[in-house]
This record gives C-alpha cells, sequence and structure tokens, in this order.
C-alpha cells in the first residue's frame, strides 16, 4: 500500500466508515465503531 | 503482530472491568439516567475539547516503561499492547474515550462491552500500524498536528454516528412522536 493508504486523515476516514456502516448493521457494530472512534482519536502527541 | 494482539486484548480488559463494575451501579438508576449521563460525560468532553472548560480528565500521565521488552521477542511488545489497550496505563490525549467508558459503563451488555473494547484496541492498532508504516519516524505524528482540526471532526463525528446508532436502537429509549402500547 502507498503511504497516502496510512496518513492520518485516511485512518479517519476509515473510522467513519465503519461508523457510516453500522447505521445499517446489527448493533454490536455501533459499538465496534464507537471504540474504534475512541482508540483512533488517542494518536498524536501529549 | 503480539503489539496489536495485545492492544485488543488490553481493550478487551478495560471493557470487562468497565461493564462488571457498571452493572452494579446502573442497577437502581431508571430508564433515561444512563443516556444523561453519557450526554453529561459527552458535553463535558465537548467543552473541554473546545477549551470552555479547563479542566484535567483523570489519565495515567506516564509512558509504559520499555522495560516491559525485557520480557522477549513477543510477550514484551504483546504486555506493551495490552497495557496501552487497557487506556488506563499512559496518556490519553482525546476525551472521547472517557464518554464511551461510560457509555459501556451504564448502558452496555456484556457482548455490547466486548465489541467496544475490541474496537478501542482495533482503533489503536490502526493508528500504531499506520504511523510504523506511513514514512519516517515523526512524520506521521506532524501529519496528525498538521490536520488535527480535520481529524477532530471526522473522529468525532464517527463517535456521534455510532452513538446515535447505540440510542435509537436502545428500547428504552423513546423518541418524540413514537407512541406505544
Amino acid at each position: 500500500m502507498s503511504r497516502l493508504h496510512w496518513h492520518p486523515l485516511a485512518g479517519a476516514a476509515t473510522v467513519l466508515a465503519l461508523a457510516a456502516a453500522a447505521t445499517g448493521l446489527p448493533v454490536l457494530a455501533g459499538w465496534l465503531a464507537m471504540g474504534a472512534a475512541s482508540g483512533f482519536a488517542t494518536s498524536g502527541s501529549t | 503482530m503480539a503489539f496489536c494482539l495485545g492492544l485488543l486484548g488490553g481493550g478487551l480488559v478495560t471493557a470487562t472491568v468497565l461493564v462488571v463494575v457498571g452493572s452494579l451501579l446502573r442497577a437502581p438508576l431508571p430508564a433515561p439516567v444512563p443516556w444523561l449521563l453519557v450526554g453529561l460525560m459527552l458535553v463535558v468532553v465537548l467543552g473541554k475539547e473546545l477549551g470552555w472548560l479547563r479542566i484535567r480528565l483523570p489519565e495515567n500521565r506516564r509512558l509504559v516503561p520499555e522495560t516491559v521488552f525485557r520480557l522477549g521477542r513477543h510477550a514484551g511488545p504483546f504486555q506493551f499492547g495490552l497495557e496501552m489497550g487497557t487506556g488506563a496505563r499512559t496518556y490519553l490525549p482525546s476525551g472521547l474515550p472517557y464518554v464511551a467508558a461510560v457509555a459501556v459503563l451504564f448502558l452496555a451488555s456484556v457482548p455490547a462491552a466486548l465489541c467496544a473494547g475490541l474496537g478501542f484496541g482495533l482503533g489503536r492498532a490502526l493508528m500504531t500500524t499506520a504511523n510504523l508504516r506511513f514514512g519516517e519516524s515523526g512524520a506521521w505524528d506532524a501529519a496528525w498536528t498538521r490536520h488535527r482540526r480535520v481529524l477532530a471532526l471526522l473522529l468525532g463525528l464517527a463517535f456521534l454516528l455510532a452513538l446515535l446508532v447505540l440510542l435509537l436502537s436502545d428500547p428504552t429509549v423513546r423518541m418524540p412522536g413514537t407512541r406505544s402500547g
């Protein structure tokens, strides 16, 4: 995969796509998406 | 690989602890209170992120010690990941995990909590994998800093969307305009 695939914006877009997909999936997908958004958000310097 | 597995394990550990403690805390609460608590935490985090509230949320202000790598080639990275994956062992630069924790504490069933914990570990694994593969050391963090506002917006949106899915699927919540019976 190219460098672009690993860009932080690509990661955030992936998480957003997961959350969007969760709207049409069983509720457990919503929990997974919520966890993924909060886990990925812990990036960045402190 | 061992590190990422550790991250997933850490998320599961925290989620398990939260759902066990939460099952005791939520027992006496009437139906709307858990969602009100999640909403309150969301408002606090939003206020903090926007700079309206000058508060410090509890976090372990330490790095995971490098001594964990003495455990060996696989066990060391696994423990490092496990400790990071709990979200309780080191810094937490975002407020979103606090809202997720309150949601798991007061709303989640056991399978739901495990999914949230797994998701948290996956999110952190995606972050660390992307960081390693993006390029030279520090480049990913620099890109994150450069786009931090857009990233906060995208991730906040993803989080709210997921939370909305949970809200709308909760049978204890009645939306305005809906009628029961």
